[in-house]
């Protein structure tokens, strides 16, 4: 009895770990996913199939469902009604994806380094009870040097600026060999050349077949840098090439009352006030 | 009588000798733990734990007719039981967790006094469950603090990188499939046995000060969590020491006089920190 008992522990703890990779299988796909909070509906009858080596944008107001869908596809929320599958697999079993958390859900004042956060995307490719080896302080220099981030390596997490910070999670994504990226809202806060970085990271990672999906508020951003962008609130209201789903009509359904249209001699600009700054989105 | 006399004295007394070694282990225990203690920011549930193993301290002394060895399997006990019970209801998030803490910590608390009050000549006993009696520890007592504070040690070195992603990052954890929820318990589990192991020296009054003071002050003095936990060890072991000395010296109370050392250690750090702050500031100003 007890050695079955420890043989279905460690299947709890270990099998989950290892979800292989089915060949042709779209990197995520999603039917009809339902999460339900205790405020209500969150994301409500979600479909889609994205293929690898994409840069995804994904765009709709605050409360849209983007944390919690990036959740849904890291393995980390499981959704109520409806099937999730990353690589074919349920994405439980994924260590591939990595999900960049908000830069206000972070302690900042925790004693670690910049190469010590960097290094815990390793810790699960090291053997049980080891502390970090050469060889992994050496993927983690390389993922800094990736980043452009070496000569921080050993400053304390809280000396960074906004975009270094974020850079660095990115890092941290490299070091855990992760094929899927999740940036949650990474340009919130950041000037424009901060931001710059990143997607010049973005395109790099992209030539490498890693698939980036990142969460924002500028309209203009997604359309510009992006191949695929996904108009979320609540249900997924569109996903595809930009100047498909930047419609007006999908657009003022997205943000309802908080869109405003001005037309311009050459384009038309799409003015947001759901967002905290009143930040302007622009679409052509 | 000059220095070595000053420190060589003491050490001709068995139960000073015994007294310092007690200190120094029980100290590098509660700083290593205190050190995810402060970073997690769970002093209150530290120092209501210490609290709360009182009951179960007061039944073993009632059943083992004054013996102390059986008082530390029955506090270990308690807190161990107490701490998944703390973890368990901060899960379920009725009430919010440090109204939760501080209904258990009180309680149990006064039952531990009520069942030490019901014997007549308690006073003395129960100072020293309060209060500790570093310098009362037997051999064999040393002994189990010696085994456990190893056994504590070896956990934290073993399971370093689980709960230093768990600590700083949970939802890391949890894409990288780490059993989330066994490491936070068994983090709570080395809170309460790190708790259990010091409760003859420092007694539960006062516990809190050796898990956060030490790690508290060398959280001012570095970046990282190994140096932090080297540091609040060496911190600890001297105030111990120290402490054991003034108390030896000046006729304190021990717990007492070790956890005073502490503090002063952390605003000599304080101190510190706040200067090369400031000099910093000074510098980036000027360039």
């Amino acid at each position: 009895m007890m050695k079955n008992l420890i043989k279905t522990l460690r299947k709890k703890t270990f099998s989950r770990r290892y979800a292989p990779h089915e060949e042709n299988a779209p990197l995520i796909t999603m039917r009809d996913v339902m999460v339900h909070y205790q405020t209500g509906k969150v994301l409500d009858r979600i479909s889609f199939d994205l293929t690898p080596g994409a840069a995804v944008a994904v765009v709709g107001p605050n409360g849209a469902g983007k944390t919690t869908l990036f959740k849904v596809i890291a393995g980390i929320l499981d959704p109520d009604e409806g099937v999730v599958q990353v690589s074919g697999h349920e994405p439980g079993g994924h260590t591939c994806i990595a999900y960049v958390p908000q830069r206000s859900e972070v302690d900042w004042s925790f004693p670690a380094t910049v190469a010590d956060v960097v290094m815990m995307g390793r810790i699960n490719k090291m053997g049980p009870f080891l502390w970090p080896q050469k060889e992994d302080w050496q993927v983690v220099g390389q993922a800094l040097e990736f980043v452009n981030l070496s000569d921080y390596a050993k400053r304390q997490i809280n000396e960074l600026s906004g975009g270094q910070q974020q850079r660095m999670f990115m890092a941290r994504a490299l070091a855990q060999e992760a094929e899927l990226m999740l940036l949650d809202e990474p340009f919130n806060g950041l000037d424009v050349p901060a931001q710059e970085k990143i997607l010049e990271i973005m395109a790099t990672l992209k030539q490498q077949n890693v698939t980036v999906m990142i969460s924002m508020h500028d309209l203009r951003l997604a359309a510009e840098q992006f191949d695929r962008v996904m108009l979320l609130n609540k249900s997924l209201l569109g996903f595809g090439e930009p100047e498909d789903v930047f419609t007006r009509d999908l657009l003022l359904e997205a943000y309802q009352g908080h869109l405003h249209f001005v037309e311009g001699e050459f384009d038309t600009l799409a003015v947001g006030d759901d967002c905290c700054e009143g930040e302007h989105h622009e679409y052509h | 009588m000059n220095i070595i006399d000053l420190i060589l004295t003491p050490l001709n007394y068995a139960f000073m000798v015994r007294g310092l070694t007690a200190a120094v282990l029980t100290g590098i225990v509660c700083a290593v733990i205190g050190v995810y203690v402060v970073v997690r920011g769970m002093a209150f549930f530290g120092d209501a734990l210490a609290h709360s193993i009182l009951p179960g301290v007061a039944v073993g002394y009632l059943l083992s007719d004054g013996a102390k060895e059986p008082l530390f399997w029955w506090g270990t006990g308690t807190a161990v039981v107490v701490s998944l019970v703390i973890g368990a209801i901060s899960k379920g998030a009725r009430i919010k967790q440090d109204t939760a803490i501080g209904i258990i910590f009180a309680g149990m608390f006064a039952l531990g006094i009520a069942i030490i009050s019901t014997v007549k000549s308690y006073t003395v006993d129960l100072t020293h469950f309060l209060f500790g009696d570093v310098l009362g520890v037997s051999g064999n007592q040393l002994a189990t603090i010696a085994i456990f504070s190893f056994v504590i040690i070896l956990l934290v070195v073993a399971f370093y990188k689980e709960f230093l992603v768990l600590t700083f990052d949970p939802t890391l954890a949890a894409t990288l499939r780490i059993p989330t929820t066994v490491f936070e318990y068994l983090q709570l589990i080395l809170i309460a046995l790190a708790i259990a192991v010091s409760f003859q020296a420092v007694g539960v009054a006062l516990m809190v000060a050796m898990l956060v003071t030490p790690a508290a002050a060398a959280y001012l003095l570095t970046k990282r969590l190994p140096i932090m936990m080297i540091l609040a060890a060496a911190i600890a072991s001297a105030s111990g020491v120290v402490g054991l000395y003034l108390s030896y010296y000046i006729n304190v109370a021990s717990g007492p006089a070790i956890v005073l050392v502490a503090t002063a250690f952390f605003l000599l750090a304080w101190i510190y920190s706040t200067l090369k702050k400031r000099k910093r500031m000074m510098e980036a100003a000027q360039a």
